[in-house]
């Protein structure tokens, strides 16, 4: 953070005075740079589109086997099956819609997940910042371990553990898996956000007569709050994402979550591509949305933590 | 920085959580792996009534299947995984290396051109960096179905798109190599935004006073790029290379959401497979035992990649 | 005094309160149904008429076929399973054998036994004890577009030689723009066994003694798999295998009526009525049984039955909830509707029944089909299977040294085979 953002804005001002007084100069290598970015970004958002034109289609036009670019028959029918379409009785609850539930049960999961990650990243990375201590290097490094286990390690213990303690298929043991999938690469991202607030104010605090703690929670914690932000998209977005520990712990129809719901569409004995389509349509519009306004932040944040270190 | 006990009630909460959720699952699967668990003996909880575990270390087990006695019987489950043909080790041992490499590269390859063309100072630059980076925002297990119903063999855009050129149907996922190559191109498309980005934010932290230096000297493109670029460049490629062959090895979505490893297991890596043999067939011993494997073979290949690549006196976590 | 009467006055006000909340604490059951999309149509609609008539409240979730036993596996060990599961005839003796299921044995007259017919509630059996009641049966048939027959004049073939030759004639129909193949299959390895069994191959056969004979990897398999890779790659057989979308490409290609024969079993045909080539014309739509080989015929008889969760709190509500779905009633409104195949013998004696072409060309076939072996194991032995018939078909792989691979690989599984409970 601290290295990289007075050079995205040296870059930025360089490119405005350089706007201002000669405009870049026309030359065969920069129209072979906008040529070979431009079809790269034919290639990139091509399944993006693909998806969304899909979404509008019928099943009929979907599964023909002449390629339509745009839809033929355009339709809201599969964005109508699946936000008004899918419902069911529930009992103590009513006619509920699974897609609106999953989308619920989705963003209950996520939003604590985020709140705690937040919270247990904020400290973690502010003692990193902060103080030297006997263990410091060894918490670095067992976060950096933790990147290497494949989930499939500790897929099967957790599952037992989870048993164990009935905490299968319910919203608190997808939680608890998921506070920490986030958690390294949060603690390096904010470590690097305290990196650039000076120790000087929380000194004077104490001075003043201000415990550590208050320290940390009245004047360092407001301070990094765009760092906050930017954590926490990434946590929502983690735990919105994700799709294993979800596929394997939650087995009850109305608990699924978003991925899992969805995967119900697709199977080995058919696949409802057009509700499918609708259906990723819908998720990923939240996320992007959210993605393009923090994406300057998580970028030079992940360049900044996972990088620098 | 001071050095203060203060620091531990701090970190308290992220560890006790850590050690809870990762650290004492991690132990409890490298038990696992020297035990015979399977779904005859693990614990069940049926209508509220709790049956403990029943399976136990291998050492003290007599099988049919071998004679081995204590302390090599301890180990059966990593001996079964290595000799056993229904376990397949070698086979997907290989394919999650050509998965691996063949993943990385263009990652980094591609990764590093895109940045070196986002380097440049053209117009319009800030609006592709904002399009090139769109795979990032979608879900990844979306763009795994999207990739998979575009592979379909007879209503999948890719298909449908070369008949109408002429062209014949490509077995994208019923063959072999067309579906390593399908899961491969899936995943590069993911992972391009990640190592463009953070390579992008490399190239730009390089002071630009090193290039006009360079410049008064006479130097080339291709001087300037071998010179200053690629060096400076080098702690982030390399942090870039290790969290990708990382991710890479362990990914799962992908993999699952496409081809379940189909055709005939040739898309299966071991965190697929490993995942498979825990869930699907339920010999968890035998997953725990890959699933360690895993974990050992990714610390040793770090430990090798930070001794070689690490310069003395480079101040860094890796 | 008063205060003591005014005690009791409460006390009695109390327990009846409590005793109506007891007794006002609905029953509520959960079901777990994998049937399709259109078969849940019409079912859906029969567990909302047995809830009523029950006067209990039913979840009745989807669980997609394909992840249903995996999900209940996981479901049942951590006391989240639904107190019902359709479950599919393979599932259930291990679901038995991990005491994930309650032994209905005790519950279960003999005379509703004989009310079933046999060999379907056999596969709800294991160790001697009743695990569960039989919903329907079925076996893959020979489904067929009777106009491309027409077409390429041919007949419906009664031998596996004509099946092959009538395929050819079909597929020569093709064209550039418009591909048609002779015959699909419905997923790979499943409806690969009516071939295995037409040139001599076996399964697993439980002996006499308990042991158990392997036949697999036998010449009649090794025979047959040489005609379905032969069929396959001269485009005969089609659309092309995509293990991942096999099932759906197939469909879709023989509703368009792109293909001729289609080796299906009987919860499709709802879905294939929908198609553009049946739905104007359901008659255009036959069923055959699938023609005998040179050593043999035979198709695997499948089929769903209820089973009760062994952690349920509602095991009479459960069975009682079981019993209205099986009513003859809805099983003859499910034969009518959905050409599903009843497993009570009394829905047989409809006459609305009898006059179903397509139900009775499914019928047909149960006389020629061939029962599974009721194991543990039952439920893991097309994994390997699969793999190596695909390698097989897409690989170029040698068919008997796959073949001994999926026989060494059940070796294997049978090895953990629990040993039966009460023998």
């Amino acid at each position: 953070m601290t290295t990289t953002t007075p050079n995205v804005s040296l870059a930025k001002s360089q490119a405005s005075t350089l706007r201002k007084n000669n405009r870049p100069p026309i030359s065969i290598a920069n129209m072979l740079t906008h040529a070979v970015l431009m079809f790269t970004c034919v290639v990139m958002t091509f399944p993006v589109f693909w998806v969304i034109s899909t979404s509008f289609k019928t099943q009929n036009e979907i599964e023909s086997s002449t390629v339509t670019l745009f839809p033929q028959n355009f339709t809201w029918g599969n964005y109508d099956h699946i936000l008004f379409g899918m419902t069911k009785e529930i009992r103590g609850i009513g006619e509920i819609n699974l897609f609106w539930r999953w989308a619920g049960n989705s963003l209950t999961v996520a939003g604590i997940t985020t709140v705690i990650g937040v919270l247990l990243a904020a400290s973690c990375a502010y003692a990193l910042s902060r103080f030297k201590f006997r263990g410091r290097r060894g918490i670095l490094i067992a976060f950096l371990i933790t990147q290497m286990f494949p989930g499939a390690i500790l897929i099967i213990p957790l599952y037992n553990m989870f048993k164990e303690w009935a905490l299968l298929d319910t919203f608190q043991g997808l939680i608890i898996a998921y506070s920490t999938i986030a958690l390294p690469f949060s603690v390096w991202m904010l470590k690097g956000f305290f990196d650039a607030i000076p120790y000087d104010l929380e000194e004077a605090a104490i001075v003043d007569g201000c415990t550590p703690i208050g320290a940390y929670w009245r004047i360092a914690l407001p301070l990094t709050l765009p760092g906050l932000a930017v954590v926490s998209f990434y946590n929502f977005m983690t735990a919105w994402n994700e799709f294993m520990f979800a596929l394997t712990f939650m087995t009850g129809e109305a608990n699924k979550t978003l991925p899992v719901g969805l995967r119900s569409f697709i199977f080995q004995y058919n696949t409802d591509w057009h509700y499918l389509a609708a259906g990723s349509v819908l998720v990923t519009i939240p996320v992007m949305i959210g993605f393009f306004y923090a994406q300057k932040y998580l970028v030079s944040g992940l360049t900044a933590g996972g990088v620098k270190g | 920085m001071v050095r203060k006990r203060i620091a531990y009630i701090f970190i308290a909460p992220a560890v006790i959580v850590m050690a809870l959720v990762v650290f004492y699952p991690l132990a409890n699967g490298i038990f696992l792996s020297f035990t015979n668990a399977d779904k005859f003996n693990s614990a069940k909880n049926i209508g509220g009534k709790f049956t403990p575990a029943t399976y136990q270390v291998q050492c003290g087990i007599d099988t049919k299947k071998d004679d081995f006695t204590a302390p090599i019987s301890c180990i059966r489950n990593y001996i079964q995984v290595f000799n056993e043909p229904t376990y397949y080790f070698g086979q997907v041992f290989g394919q999650t290396l050509i998965w691996t490499i063949a993943n990385v590269i263009p990652h980094v390859g591609i990764g590093l051109g895109l940045a070196l063309l986002l380097n440049r100072k053209i117009r319009g630059r800030a609006i592709y960096r904002v399009i090139l980076i769109l795979p990032w925002a979608v879900p990844s297990y979306i763009s795994a179905f999207v990739w998979r119903f575009m592979y379909n063999q007879e209503i999948g855009f890719f298909n449908n798109f070369l008949n109408s050129l002429g062209i014949a149907d490509v077995p994208w996922l019923s063959e072999s190599g067309w579906a390593m190559f399908a899961v491969v191109v899936a995943n590069t498309w993911l992972a391009i935004p990640f190592n463009m980005v953070t390579m992008l934010g490399g190239l730009q932290s390089i002071p630009g006073d090193l290039y006009e230096a360079a410049e008064v000297d006479g130097a080339n493109w291709w001087q300037k790029f071998m010179g200053i670029t690629l060096p400076m460049l080098r702690p982030v490629m390399m942090t870039v290379v290790l969290l990708g062959v990382i991710w890479t090895f362990n990914s799962f979505n992908v993999i699952v959401l496409i081809t379940e490893g189909n055709p005939f297991r040739s898309t299966q890596i071991l965190a697929t497979w490993a995942w498979d043999l825990g869930r699907n067939q339920e010999q968890y011993g035998i997953a725990a035992a890959y699933s360690v494997i895993i974990l050992l073979m990714l610390l040793f290949f770090s430990f090798v990649y930070i001794r070689v690549l690490n310069r003395p006196g480079q101040e860094s976590v890796l | 005094m008063k205060a003591r009467l005014l005690l009791i006055a409460l006390v009695a006000t109390m327990l009846f309160l409590v005793s109506g909340l007891v007794v006002a604490q609905d029953v509520e059951i959960t079901y777990w149904d994998t049937m399709n999309d259109q078969e849940r149509e019409v079912f859906g609609v029969i567990v909302e008429e047995c809830a009523t008539e029950l006067g209990i409240t039913v979840n009745y979730e989807y669980v997609p076929f394909d992840q249903a036993q995996a999900t209940y596996r996981t479901a049942a060990q951590g006391d989240n399973a639904p107190d019902i599961l359709r479950t599919e005839v393979a599932w259930g003796p291990e679901f038995a054998a991990l005491g994930y299921t309650l032994d209905l044995t005790d519950m279960i007259t003999e005379e509703e036994r004989a009310s079933y017919l046999v060999a379907p509630f056999n596969y709800n059996t294991w160790g001697g004890r009743i695990w569960g009641l039989p919903q329907v049966t079925d076996a893959p048939a020979l489904v067929y577009n009777k106009s491309l027959l027409e077409a390429a004049g041919v007949e419906v073939p009664t031998t596996m030689d004509e099946l092959i030759a009538a395929a050819e004639a079909i597929a020569a129909l093709s064209t550039e723009e418009a591909p048609v193949y002779g015959i699909a299959t419905l997923w790979a390895e499943y409806a690969f066994q009516p071939f295995m069994w037409a040139y001599g191959g076996s399964l697993i056969t439980v002996n006499e003694d308990g042991t158990y004979s392997i036949g697999i990897n036998s010449e009649g398999t090794v025979e047959a798999l040489g005609v379905v890779k032969g069929l396959l790659d001269s485009g005969v057989m089609g659309p092309g295998y995509d293990p991942a979308n096999q099932y759906g490409n197939s469909m879709t290609a023989f509703k368009d009526g792109q293909v001729g024969f289609f080796i299906m079993g009987p919860w499709a045909t709802a879905d294939i009525l929908s198609g553009a080539a049946f739905a104007e014309t359901p008659e255009n739509l036959g069923v055959a049984a699938i023609p005998a080989g040179p050593a043999g015929q035979g198709s695997p008889v499948g089929g769903h039955g209820y089973t009760i969760y062994a952690g349920t709190d509602y095991p009479e509500e459960s069975l009682a909830f079981i019993r209205c779905l099986n009513s003859v009633e809805n099983q003859v409104t499910l034969a009518t509707e959905l050409n599903l195949v009843p497993t009570l013998l009394e829905a047989y004696e409809n006459e609305e029944l009898a006059a179903n072409e397509i139900l009775q060309g499914f019928l047909a076939q149960m006389q020629v089909a061939t029962n599974r072996p009721v194991l543990v194991a039952g439920g893991s032995i097309y994994t390997e299977f699969s793999v190596q018939y695909q390698e097989v078909l897409l690989n170029g792989k040698d068919a008997q040294e796959a073949m001994d691979a999926v026989a060494a690989a059940w070796e294997l599984l049978l090895e953990s085979e629990p040993p039966v409970p009460g023998e």
